[in-house]
């Protein structure tokens, strides 16, 4: 069964080419306050995870919910929300893709 | 640069205190620290007070002039609230070193406070989490705790550090905190008791995470040339350290802090002496794990050597460098913008040779301070003299 992965929004540095997550607004390489949107392929793998069982209040509702350090292409990371499935553990080095983004950013499924 | 001392010192308790406002324990721990300094309050030219939630929490703001007029400085005095999340009064205290040392300000009082207890669970979770980058990484809904799991997940991942490891943590700083009437828990725990609290953020269970607590800490700074006219036990500041680490956690560099790194290079090369001449110190144990990296991340260990070191007991009281022997904020409370000097009182407590659970003729000490997700960290290193 193929899958539709959502590609990455991110922001392209006008000087230099660094490649930054959405928003930037300064260039730490370079200085420059111009960036172009890019985006990357919303495939990477889990650096680190979580679950987060007490939360700020405004989020109680969700909990609990699973959130991971992202490790995607271009040496690029993100916090992300991970959509687990019944029976499903997070794991370090384990593939994910990108399915949506919300309120609370971009969304991730174990592959 | 000139040399400077700590000439006083002065806390409340940490805990839940029931009735008292931040005004209160703020004066209340000044108050103690110019007493014990036995200095006339009339001759302290600058306070600076850290404070990271007063403003969401118990909406109070402009503290430092208000603990002033409470206090009876004069008029004179230059009040600045200080605000670094958790590491709030480490910087505090590093700014009236730092203009002690330059020659500009001869008495300083450096303190520290908050007020959490009044306010729940949920909503002090909300104003701490007021210290992540909201641009970036606040709307994912990690948390502070979260960030410590996120850390703790990896070093497990990395260096093998085992969740035993990481609890026992837990469990040798509530021993510690038995002898210290300040601290919010002085009842001991056991490993399975750690083990199987209830989880909180994973791995992360509930006797990882220090408690939310109220109170207030201080200290008062003079150059060291004039200390012994106040007190015939000065504790020298020979070392200090400030940090930057990264606003996002998605930007660390391997379970580590980077901030304090840094501040302990900065602080070491400062003070002349290195980690393994330090007697004791008291560092930055808001979670299990955070206590494991700092003492890595400051060199009294080895990369990922620190789970290790607690289970061999080279932190306890008797160990090659006890750490925490205050209780640490796991024990003693983490009262956020109290926390920086609530480690100094102990450290000063230990080198002048008074501390309830002393470890053996001191002579060097530090004390490490953390706020946010690693974004900002001071290291202070004092000497006996
Ligand atoms: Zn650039």
């Amino acid at each position: 069964m193929s899958r539709s992965v959502e590609n990455i929004s991110v922001e392209k540095c006008k000087g230099c080419g660094k490649l930054f997550m959405s928003p930037v607004y300064v260039c730490s390489a370079c200085g420059s306050e111009e960036f172009e949107p890019e985006v990357i392929e919303g495939e990477g793998k889990i650096y680190t995870h979580t679950t987060i069982r007490i939360a700020p209040e405004a989020f109680m509702d969700q909990v609990p919910y699973h959130l991971a350090i992202v490790e995607l292409p271009h040496n690029l990371r993100l916090t992300a929300r991970i959509d687990l499935k019944e029976g499903e553990k997070m794991e370090i080095g384990r593939p994910v893709s990108c399915i949506r983004k919300d309120d609370v950013g971009y969304w991730f499924e174990l592959r | 640069m000139r040399s400077v001392s700590i000439i006083g010192v002065g806390t409340t308790n940490f805990g839940i205190l029931e009735g008292m406002s931040i005004k209160e324990m703020a004066a209340l721990a000044c108050n103690r620290a110019i007493l014990d300094a036995g200095i006339d309050r009339k001759e302290i030219q600058a306070l600076y007070l850290g404070n990271y939630i007063g403003g969401i929490l118990v909406g109070q703001e402009t503290l430092a002039p208000v603990i002033a007029c409470e206090l009876g400085l004069k008029k004179s005095v230059a009040c600045t609230k200080v605000e670094g999340a958790c590491c709030s009064a480490g910087i505090a205290l590093r700014q009236g070193y730092m203009l002690i040392a330059s020659g500009v300000y001869d008495f300083v009082l450096a303190g520290g406070v908050e007020k959490m207890s009044s306010a729940s669970t949920e909503k002090n979770t909300e104003a701490l989490a007021a210290g992540m980058d909201k641009d970036t990484e606040g709307y994912t809904g990690l948390t502070f705790p979260g960030f410590f799991a996120l850390v703790a997940n990896r070093h497990m991942y990395e260096y093998g550090t085992t969740i035993e490891q990481i609890a026992m943590v837990s469990v040798k700083n509530r021993k510690n905190a038995l002898k210290n009437p300040r601290a919010r828990f002085r009842k001991e725990t056991s490993l399975e008791e750690v083990l199987n609290s209830r989880l909180i953020t994973d791995p992360l269970k509930l006797f990882d995470c220090c408690p939310i607590s109220d109170g207030a800490a201080a200290a008062v700074l003079c150059p060291t040339e004039i200390a012994r006219n106040f007190t015939d036990k000065p504790i020298e500041i020979i070392g200090s350290g400030h940090g930057l680490g990264h606003s996002t956690s998605y930007s660390m560099e391997g379970p580590s802090c980077a901030a304090t790194v840094f501040a302990a290079r900065e602080a070491f090369d400062m003070a002349g002496v290195t980690p393994s001449d330090v007697d004791v110190a008291e560092i930055h144990d808001c979670f299990t794990i955070a206590e494991i990296v700092d003492s890595e991340d400051i060199g009294f260990f080895e990369r990922g050597k620190g789970g290790r070191a607690v289970e061999e007991g080279l932190t306890q009281v008797d160990g090659k460098i006890p750490i925490n022997t205050s209780g640490g904020l796991l024990s003693k409370g983490h009262p956020v913008g109290a926390t920086g000097l609530g480690q100094v009182y102990e450290i000063v407590r230990q080198l002048r040779g008074e501390h309830e659970n002393q470890v053996k003729d001191p002579e060097i000490g530090l004390a490490m301070n953390l706020g946010a997700t690693g974004l900002v960290s001071t290291v202070t290193i004092m000497r006996r003299i």
